[in-house]
Order: C-alpha cells, then structure tokens, then sequence
C-alpha cells in the first residue's frame, strides 16, 4: 500500500514546476527535484572556482555549493537582498542552491502543454538550459533542465561558441 | 519449526551465544597450536583440552537439544580429539586443517539456528566432513598405515613436513577451503563487483579519448587488484582472464602497444565474463568462466600478445609454488595452458561445488547474539551529524545575541546543564565509531599464514596493541595498506628459509605488527627480518623509470625509501599473482594521506624493513586554529603549527620572482599569501599588517600571511561537496559554532602547488 501512495506522489509531482523570478523573466524548474526553499544566507567563498559558483553554505550541518543562477545565465549580478531565495535541488544524490531573484509559485503544467524551445535564437547561450517552454492559459513559461543547469560544462559552452 | 516455545528460544540463543564464543577461542588455540607445530615445539596438553572440552561440550548440548547434525560431527571430532589426547596418534598439520573446518562449519551452523531455530536446511555438506574425519580416524587408529605415510621421524617437525608432503598435499584442497569464510568471499564479491564498474567507466572513457595513460593506469591498477584477490582465493577462471587483460594493459601503459577501440571492447567484453563469474559466485555457484579457452584465444589475438611472452608471463605465474598447482602437476611442468588441463581444471573446480558452496548462504558468524547489536553505518553517520547539529544550535541557542545583555540567572544554569549533556552525546557517539584493531589484525594472520604456506617459507606474525582503538572510516582505510604491505613483506621481504639459513638468521622470519596511540596519532608500525630495500637497485629503476635524475643518486635514504610507493615502482624480479608488479604500494600512501596519515620507511639491506603508518586517531575531527583572511576562515591542523607571529617589515627579503621570505632566527622561510593564493583580495598589504603562521611542513617550513588569528578548536571535518570538484589546497570544511563554515587547510598539497609552479 505504501509504494503505491508514494508513486502517487510522484505522479502528482511530475508536471509540477516551481517558478522563481530573474529580473522580469520567470523560470520553472521541476518541482520532483526541489527539496526546499530557504532564505538567503552567509557564503562562504571558496577558490578555483567558476564565478557563477558563489560557495557553500551551512544548511542545517550540511555543507552544500551555492550556484547564482543570474551568473549562470551571463546576466549581470545583483545584490542579495530580503526577496534573494536559495532553492535546494537535488539530483543524482547532489543537493546545489540555486539563488534566484525570488521564488513564485507551484504551477501545474501537463505534458501536452510543453512544447521543446525553438532551435533559433539570437543569444548564443539562450537555449542551452531549457527543458522547454510550457504554455498556461496564455502566458509561456520558460521551463528550466535542473540537469543542465547544475552540470553542463563551462567547456562545451566554450566549443559551441567557437 | 514455528511450534518452538519461547522458553526452547531462550536455550537455543544461549547454546549459540556460548558455543560461538568457545569456537572463537577454538580458532585461536588451533592457530596456535599449528605454529607450535611448524617450530617443532611442544604442544601443550592444556590446548587439546580446551578444544576437546568445546567439542564435547557442543556435543552435549546439541544432543539436548536435539539437533543431530550438530552432535554427530561434533562425536566424530571428538572421537578424533580423543585420540590424539590420549596419543594414539601424533597430532599432525592435517588434523589442525581439519579441526579449523570443524569450527567453521559449526559457526556456520551456529548462524544458520540462529536465523531458523533449527538445523534443517543448513546447506554445508557435513556428510562430507564427517566422512573425512571417520577416514582419519580410521588411520589413527591404524598406526601401521599412518606411519607408513607420514614418516618415522615424529619428534622434528621439519623432517616429517618433507616426508608427509604427499599426503599433506591431497589433503590441502580442504585445508585451502578451511581458510576462507563466507564473509571474505562475500566480501571479495563486493571489492569485485566494485572494481568491475570502475574500471568498466575507465574504459568507456578511455575509448573517448585513446591517449589518456591515466586512465589506462587506472584500469590496470583495478585489474591487478581483482587478479590479486582471484589469485588469493584460487579463483583461476578469474585470475587468468585478469592476467592476460593485465598483461595487455602494462604493454598500453608503458606506450609499448596502443588500445584502440577494438581492444577496449574486447577488455569490455573481459569484464563482462569476469562478471558473469563474480555474480555465478554470489549465488553460490563456481565462479568458472564459461568457455574460457576460446575467450583466451581471442584475447592473446586482439590484444596481438606474441605468445612467448605470454607463455614466459604465466610461467612466471605458475613459478610461484600454489596449494593447486600441486593438484594438476602437469601444469607446473607446461607453462603454455592447454586446453585438456584447462577442461580438467574446470572439472576439477566442479566438482567441489558444495564446498564453495556451502559457505556462502551463510552470513558471517556472530560472536555474541545478545549483548552486542549491529547498526547500520548510515545510521550511525546520521547520528554523527546530527549530534554535530545539535552542537552547533545549542551555541546558537547560548550565544544568542539578542540575550547578550540579559541577566537571566536561572537560564544561564539551564544552558549550562544543556552544554554538559551535550558534550556527553558528542563524546559518546565518537566513541560509538571506535573499533579496535583486533579483527584487522587477526585477519592479517590468516594472510600472513596462506601467504607463507603458497610460497613455502616460514614466518611467524607477531602481533601487539590489537586492542588499541580507532575510528571505523580510519580502519576502513587502512585496511587495504596492511594488506599490500603484509603482502610485500612476506612475498618480497622475507627470504625463503635456505637463504635466511645462509644469511645467518633464524630459518622463520618474523613480520611484526604492532599499534600503539602516541599523542592525537595512531602507529600502526609493520616490521620484518627479511631482505630490506636495496638502495641500488631502487635508485637504477628509478633511473629507468625517469622518476629521479642522474644527479640524484646522493639522495638521502628515505627520500630513495620513499621511491617505492610511486606508481609502478617494483624491483621484484618476478611477477607472481599476488605482488610484484609494483601496484600495491602507491595505494598505501594514497589510502594513509585520504585520511590525513603519513607512511615513514626505515630499512636496512639484509637486516628488514619497517614501514610506519602514523594515522590520526580519527578522521572526523581536528585540532585546528582557525585563523581570518578578508573574509574567509580558515584552518590550520594546530599539530602542524611551529608558531605564528607578527612581521617587521626589515625581516622580509622580496625575491626577483615576488616570493616573499622572512627571517626567523635563522631560518629563512618562504611565505605565501593565501590572498592571492585564493584570490580572496588583490591589494597588497604590508606583511607587517597581517600575522605569519609558521607551519612544519615543507622542506625547510612554510610561512602562511594571515589578517587574524581567531583561536583554537576542535572540528568536525566535513568533506567539501563533490559538485565543487577538487579544490586546490583546501582538504574539507567545518561548521563553526555561530553557523560559519571554515576552510581546513591540506598544508601538504598546498606546498606540493607551489612549489611545483
């Protein structure tokens, strides 16, 4: 009986996406990978790392990376402010804050209403983290892959680009 | 069985909770009693009697009980006991070999009632056994026939070893069998499965991108590790396949051959097969592999191995004196495996198949049913964490600031109370991770044994400080160091007993092991008698190797030492299956420095070698001073601190390249800035703003420029996430009281980068 309520869950999870803000633009990401949202914190700053990798933070005990989705996304930086969210993702047993501008809402967004994101566009990076774009009531949401987003190589970004 | 009465239960748990303990002590004197035995000595009465009465006893109880399985095999031991108690028969290695399966069949029956309450089903072939010992006895009490075998000659040890070799050596499959539980074929299984996927990753990358040598090391140095462990349980399907992949991979290595993505398949398609065994052996099956002789063929033909070479390769293989070989001598006479011996060999692995069998449905054998209960590492990791939390708020809870200024009397006494407990859970749950040493060592014993028993020569493992503590990621760690190091010492160090005769030493050699806790360190200290390291012959392979210049040859003695534990270092003349290719050693020094530990090496050529790990006492928490740099908090291991101090600029001598250097007495140390180092800031700063911290490490000292010191604490390592990657310089991180994590410093690799750019 068990098994059987949890998969629920997980098919109730699927099509969920939880929408954050950057700057005027809203994002979803899906919500099967969100573990939880917290205020921003204190980061600590590490070296060698690439600048969208602010540092790690102490959630609860647990050390975990900070990513600035702004500097992963090219944009310009921004200070942290009572709004700034970090969202705990976690995906293949890596838990990874993702700081956002601020968080929005729960949508429910079907399978059929997801369309994949148009092979044009202007910005070279533009398309490289969207899972597609999913279409509610007459909005386009723009629906981010946790997966790219987190581990997709500054170095393949690079060789695209030349 | 479910009609046993909860009184019945009790019995039975108590029966096996004593017999458990008494077949552990069993094991023991029967250890011993076998040393004595190849040194010709006394054999005390005493011991037989100890193993008589545990047999008898069990006998009796089982029959109790009414569990006849158990009591007739015990009343066969017994009767076999009592004769030799009574000297109706000299007490020879084949009975020992026999006792020690006696005592791990019952411990594995023991496990069996344990789960079930009944001895139906237990899947060892006691039959079998008991049938073996009936035929003993029988020859006990037959003198004429057993002296007819074993020779006249009774009271020298070593002569009748020479005289009864025939017989001993029908008799050794079982012995061989004796000597690996269930829990280290399960455990093999593991390391194999294991070992399988990493190196099945490593290929697929490496087909990625043909010219990566590290990974090419990679996979050989897994292959060399299972062909070990095959080669160590006599898995030959196994040990062969490995061999030849392995062979393969050395020529790759040293850029002798080239892998292209037909090979790597073929190396794929290898695992694949290795894995079929691995899992045929998890299930209790053989571990054969099915049509090896034609996946040999194939393989010498991809990998285009000239076959002299490869027949010298497995000569070299068989050259090592093996319990089996003896069993199929055409084998020892044809180095070039031929598919008729090779058929026989299979049918003879298959024939056995209870044996390999029995063992394996069996968890391993608990000492104690009752008063020793076994949790899951995960939980007790959660609950290192959690008390860890619960340290860190209940600062938060104290050092609240919005109480600052309070006087809150009664409160003050709360939290004070609160703190003391807390600082007990702490100390608690670190010592619930503390394990002694003992069970490593005493399965160092059994290696030792079946090492000297494989390459006929005579040692004797010493071992001292078993009972020394320390924490389980610590013993996890150190656990395949031993190994490699045991292995080196008995397979390299120790002579064979001709030689060491000739050398004027005792014929047995002597490899010690000892663990004593000195200061916040654990000495794990590993010394033989045997050969010692030769300063020449080192320095020439290093030489060949490219790893020490024509220069260097004037290079003190630890530093030549501390060659060997570079990668592919070996000057073994030979190969066996067990050691010599040079592998083993780079994997202590990578084991020990994983957990913050450092290998030292003393050896004199002749005399022996002792090789110290020194370990701290446990991997989880430090010693550190915390120290600020802008804003960033780091931290030092405060036992690696010579002393920290304030600068005046007319001590610093600015070199050409811009590295600073500072006068100490008369000490000149170089200092770094750990601003730059990890572009924390880009203005500089006058040194004599900020305060030195002066670290042991490096060749001559290392200065660290720092902007505050902060203080002293114990911290409980955390390692960095593995998102981050590597991190140059920085070995984990901590959660300080008020929430902040800090940097821990690994000194050593940090001096490594500087010094090497």
């Amino acid at each position: 009986m068990e098994t059987e309520v949890y998969e629920q869950e997980v098919d109730m999870q699927e099509g969920q996406f939880l929408t954050f803000m950057i700057g005027d633009q809203q994002y979803g990401v899906e919500i099967k990978h969100v573990t939880e949202i917290i205020g921003i914190q204190n980061i600590t700053a590490l070296p060698d790392l690439p600048p969208f990798v602010k540092g790690v933070i102490n959630l609860r005990g647990r050390v975990i990376p900070v990513v600035d989705v702004r500097l992963r996304f090219d944009m310009e930086a921004r200070d942290y402010d009572e709004r700034t969210c970090i969202i705990v993702v976690n995906i293949n047993e890596t838990s990874v804050g993702l700081v956002v501008d601020t968080v929005a809402e729960v949508l429910n967004i079907p399978v059929e209403s997801i369309e994949p994101p148009p092979k044009v566009n202007k910005k070279i990076n533009g398309n490289r983290f969207i899972y597609g774009l999913g279409k509610v009531e007459d909005e386009v949401q723009i629906l981010l892959d946790t997966q790219k987003l987190l581990f997709e190589e500054e170095l393949e970004q690079l060789t695209a680009l030349g | 069985m479910s009609a046993i009465l909860d009184d019945d239960k009790e019995i039975i748990v108590d029966f096996i909770n004593e017999s458990n303990e008494a077949l552990e002590k069993t094991e023991l004197i029967l250890l011993s009693l076998e040393e004595k035995l190849a040194g010709a000595e006394t054999i005390d009465d005493n011991d037989i009697n100890t193993i008589f009465r545990t047999f008898h006893s069990i006998k009796g109880s089982a029959g109790f009980i009414g569990l006849t399985r158990l009591n007739t095999l015990t009343h066969e031991a017994e009767t076999l006991l009592d004769n030799i108690r009574k000297g109706k028969t000299e007490l020879l290695k084949k009975h020992i070999d026999i006792f020690l399966e006696v005592s791990d069949t019952l411990m594995m029956m023991m496990n069996h009632l344990h789960d079930n309450f009944s001895e139906e089903g237990f899947p060892g072939d006691v039959e079998n056994l008991k049938e073996r010992i009936k035929k003993m006895i029988a020859d006990t009490e037959n003198p004429g026939e057993t002296k007819a075998e074993s020779g006249p000659s009774p009271k020298s040890g070593k002569k009748k070893k020479a005289s009864s070799k025939k017989q001993q050596e029908s008799k050794k499959e079982p012995d061989f069998d004796a000597l690996i539980t269930p829990e280290m074929e399960k455990q093999f299984v593991v390391d194999a499965q294991e070992l399988l996927d990493e190196m099945e990753q490593d290929l697929l990358n490496l087909e990625k991108n043909t010219d990566n040598l590290e990974l090419v090391e990679s996979v050989f140095r897994n292959m060399h590790s299972l062909k070990g462990n095959a080669g160590f349980f006599n898995f030959k399907d196994i040990n062969q396949v490995c061999h030849r992949a392995e062979t393969f991979l050395d020529r790759v290595r040293n850029e002798e051959a080239k892998a292209e993505s037909n090979q790597i398949s073929m190396v794929l398609q290898v695992l694949d097969f290795i894995r079929t065994a691995v899992d045929n052996l998890d299930q209790g099956k053989p571990p054969v592999i099915s049509g090896k002789i034609g996946l040999l063929d194939l393989m010498t033909e991809v990998f285009q191995l000239d076959c002299p070479e490869e027949a010298s390769g497995e000569a070299s293989d068989w050259d090592v004196p093996s319990v089996e070989q003896k069993e199929v001598p055409e084998k020892t006479d044809t180095p070039e495996v031929k598919p008729e011996n090779a058929k026989k060999e299979d049918a003879g692995e298959q024939s056995t198949p209870e044996k390999t069998a029995a063992p394996k449905d069996n968890k391993k054998p608990r000492s104690s049913v009752n008063d020793v209960i076994r949790v899951d590492v995960d939980k007790l990791n959660k609950l290192m964490d959690l008390v860890g939390e619960i340290v860190i708020s209940e600062s938060m809870v104290s050092h609240n600031p919005e109480l600052r200024d309070l006087e809150l009397e009664s409160f003050e006494k709360s939290i004070s109370y609160l703190q003391k407990n807390v600082r007990e859970l702490q100390e608690l749950a670190t010592a619930m991770r503390m394990i002694p040493l003992n069970g490593l060592f005493s399965k160092m014993k059994r290696l030792i044994r079946d090492l000297s028993n494989k390459n006929n020569k005579k040692i004797e493992l010493v071992i001292n400080g078993g009972e020394t503590e320390v924490d389980r990621s610590v013993l996890e760690h150190i656990s395949d160091p031993l190994v490699h190091i045991l292995r080196n010492a008995a397979d390299h160090g120790i002579e064979t007993p001709d030689k060491r005769v000739a050398r004027g030493k005792p014929e047995t050699g002597r490899i010690g092991l000892s663990a004593k806790q000195i200061g916040g360190e654990i000495w794990i200290v590993i010394e033989d008698d045997g050969n010692g390291l030769n300063r020449e012959k080192i320095l020439k392979k290093a030489m060949e190797k490219g790893l020490i210049g024509e220069n260097d040859t004037d290079m003190p003695d630890e530093k030549v030492w501390n060659l060997i534990f570079q990668p592919g270092f070996s000057t073994a003349d030979k190969i066996s299956d067990i050691s010599g290719r040079g592998v083993g050693m780079d994997v202590v020094v990578r084991n020990v420095e994983k957990i913050r530990g450092r290998v030292e090496v003393i050896s004199e050529e002749g005399k022996g070698t002792t090789i110290n790990l020194r370990i701290p006492l446990t991997t989880a928490i430090v010693d550190g001073m915390l120290m600020r740099v802008e804003n960033t908090i780091y931290a030092i291991p405060t036992l690696d601190i010579k002393e920290s101090l304030q600068v005046g600029a007319n001590h610093v001598v600015d070199l050409i390249d811009g590295q600073e250097i500072i006068k100490i007495r008369e000490n000149l140390i170089p200092v770094l800035r750990l601003h730059e180092l990890h572009e924390l800031s880009f203005a500089p700063k006058p040194m004599s703003e900020g305060i030195v911290v002066v670290t042991e490490k490096g060749s001559s000292g290392m200065g660290f420029l720092v902007d505050e010191i902060l203080g002293q604490q114990q911290l409980v390592i955390k390692p960095l996430p593995g998102y981050l990657g590597d991190i140059k310089g920085v070995s984990g991180c901590a959660v300080l009281g008020n929430g902040e994590i800090c940097l821990i410093l690994d000194l050593s690799n940090l001096i490594k980068l500087v010094e090497t750019t």
